[in-house]
């Protein structure tokens, strides 16, 4: 997997190199320009990337995960996912209010998942919405 | 000896002591708060200064700044989410003593170092003000650049476990800084049409997504959530033995913190993280540093609040703020028809006199009330995991979203959450890639002016001593733990 990372900021770096191409060239000549750079830092990049890529495959052990992903872990991602691109339909207080509820309720906390958001809801409305006037969703 | 007679009345009155404590309290706990910070702290309560006597305004500003800085570590330790960009170095050791019972203890090194950070950058604004100014000015282009590229060098001590890793995710941050408005031409770069990144990536937002919202993910991670130990507190007072220990770093701390506090567009992020380095660079075991050692808690705090007074120091000597909190403390005294620069120390000294009074004051007050309220922080970790995380979560949410208002942080914020997660289980160093973040603005934008200014030729960075210096220092830091890793790795392979 860390050959994997190693490759996908490789392309990366290509990708920002090419990118940089499309740029237009300075209108002063003493100047890199916009492209230059981003340029250099690709191909800074690229040379990292590919020694990674050689010292992983020729020590896979030493680059092995810290643990293992939990399916919950997953779970929980999606769900954050889901409650922030309700929030514009549903509102802030709403969307938050919910996906505090079902996670406590994933995470085993269920009577956190029936206090734990009127709490932090009223803090957050409290705190930033009436105590620094910033408009929420 | 009027003007000094008349800030001490001022501080000794009744408003003067409310104007400290209620100034000190809303600043630990704006900095405590992910995605507002000290800047945006004094830009939201400037206003209601309008009507108080310039003195008292001031004082309760600067207590407001001083407080923020430290408020930053209270939740960088409990919940590894630091408060403000300068706080995100102490993530590493502070949260590490919080999950080994010893909040208590990264706490009260925090507060502590803190404070003599403040009191000792307070004493160099008042004494040596005129001189530092002097070396201020002296800082151009070339010797910002290569200032950065000095900073920049710390990476390799941030990626001990393999340097190659930390020197990749670094120039991942100089590439996401690329992003956005072209800094000298004016060119858009990589936004894809989106007018939320014609600024850059938010620094803030990507801090909050890499530390606090991959942390949480970690947490969840943890097969030990459902039948967790129960974290000891630790003490809130700092031992005898750990001042003892800590007080060199914090001094250290202190001299870096004011000497780039003077310069201006430093920031109290690049001196914590110098002082971070320095540290860890002068201990005899630097593989305890990330590991929680205290001192990479003391070093870091001392420096962010010891950049409060270095700031002042241009400020008042040139009328150049030396910090973006800084720039807001100008703009309250020009709305107090004071003009900021020489001439106030001759038409206004019982101006100058309350400024080094509030930052005496503010720095007692900061020690006293966060002394009182760490009990209260510290039961922060008696909460469990299962309802920590999710609060975390939603905490660093809100941040993101308060820095621009805008949903599309939010976004970013979670997807720099995900990398952050992934980048940490396959043994990624991420300060380098935060370090790259903070200092990639400066490092690009003053190459580009200085070969402008040396008309095309890079011989301007040899010509000047102080950057010449840098650089070669920079050059040695970078390339000797490099070239370590790789020859270990070539014996590893060939044993």
């Amino acid at each position: 997997m860390t050959t994997v990372i190693a490759a996908a900021l490789l392309l990366v770096a290509i990708g920002l190199f090419w990118g940089s191409g499309l740029l237009p060239d300075a209108a002063d000549p003493n100047d890199v320009g916009a492209a230059g750079f981003p340029q250099l830092v690709a191909i800074v990049t690229m040379v990292f990337a590919a020694l990674l890529i050689v010292q992983t495959l020729k020590t896979p052990e030493a680059n092995r995960a810290v643990g293992r992903t939990h399916p919950r872990t997953l779970f929980f991602m999606l769900l954050t996912l889901v409650h922030v691109a309700a929030i514009p339909f549903v509102g802030y207080y709403v969307a938050v209010s919910v996906w505090l509820a079902a996670t406590l309720f994933l995470l085993g906390s269920r009577l956190g998942a029936l206090l734990v958001p009127i709490g932090f809801v009223s803090f957050i409305w409290l705190v930033f919405g009436r105590g620094f006037g910033i408009p929420l969703p | 000896m009027t003007g000094l007679s008349s800030a001490l009345a001022t501080a000794a009155s009744w408003q003067g002591l409310v104007t400290v404590v209620l100034g000190t309290s809303l600043g630990m706990i704006i900095g405590a708060l992910p995605g507002i910070g000290p800047s945006l702290g004094v830009a939201l309560l400037i206003p209601f200064t309008f009507n108080f006597d310039p003195a008292i305004s001031l004082v309760f500003m600067l207590c407001l700044y001083q407080g923020a800085e430290y408020g930053g570590s209270i939740t960088a330790v409990l919940i590894s989410t630091p408060g403000t960009a300068a706080a995100a170095c102490i993530v590493q050791d502070g949260y590490a003593m919080n999950q080994r019972g010893e909040s208590g203890r990264a706490l009260g090194a925090s507060l502590t170092a803190s404070s003599i950070g403040g009191l000792f950058s307070a004493m160099v604004l008042v004494i040596l003000a005129p001189f530092l100014a002097e070396v201020a000015l002296s800082f151009g282009p070339p010797e910002y650049f290569s200032l950065g590229m000095f900073g920049l060098g710390i990476v390799s001590s941030l990626s001990s476990d393999n340097p190659l890793k930390g020197w990749l995710v670094a120039f991942l941050g100089l590439a996401i800084v690329t992003v956005g408005i072209d800094p000298i031409s004016g060119v858009t770069r990589f936004t894809g049409g989106r007018f939320e990144l014609f600024e850059g990536v938010p620094f803030m937002t990507a801090l909050i997504g890499l530390f606090a919202v991959a942390e949480v993910f970690n947490m969840i991670d943890q097969s030990s959530l459902r039948h967790e130990v129960r974290r000891r507190l630790g003490s809130a007072f700092l031992s005898l033995r750990d001042l003892r220990h800590i007080m060199p770093a914090t001094l250290r701390g202190s001299v870096i913190g004011a000497v780039l506090g003077v310069i201006p567009g430093i920031g109290p992020s690049v001196a914590a993280w110098v002082a971070y380095d320095t540290e860890r660079r002068w201990s005899k075991h630097p593989e305890t540093f990330g590991t929680g050692e205290i001192k990479g808690v003391a070093a870091p705090e001392a420096a962010n609040n010891a950049v409060v007074g270095g700031s002042l120091v241009p400020l008042l000597s040139l009328g150049i703020p030396g910090s973006p909190t800084a720039a807001l403390l100008m703009g309250a005294l020009v709305i107090h028809g004071l003009q900021p620069g020489p001439q106030l120390f001759v038409d206004s000294p019982e101006i100058i006199y309350a400024i080094y009074a509030g930052l005496g004051a503010s720095i007692i007050a900061m020690y006293s009330l966060g002394q009182i309220a760490m009990p209260l922080w510290m039961r922060v970790v008696e909460v469990p995991n299962t309802i920590l995380a999710p609060v975390i979560l939603g905490l660093a949410l809100i941040g993101a979203y308060t820095a621009r208002n805008l949903m599309f942080d939010v976004w970013l914020t979670l997807g720099f959450g995900v990398l952050g997660y992934v980048l940490k289980k396959y043994r990624f160093p991420l300060p380098p890639l935060v370090l790259a973040i903070v200092l990639g603005y400066m490092i690009e934008s003053n190459f580009r002016r200085s070969l402008l200014m040396g008309e095309g030729s890079p011989m301007i960075f040899m010509e000047r001593p102080l950057s010449l210096v840098l650089l070669v220092v920079a050059l040695v830091s970078m390339c000797l733990p490099l070239l370590g890793n790789l020859k270990r790795h070539r014996i590893t392979s060939t044993s």
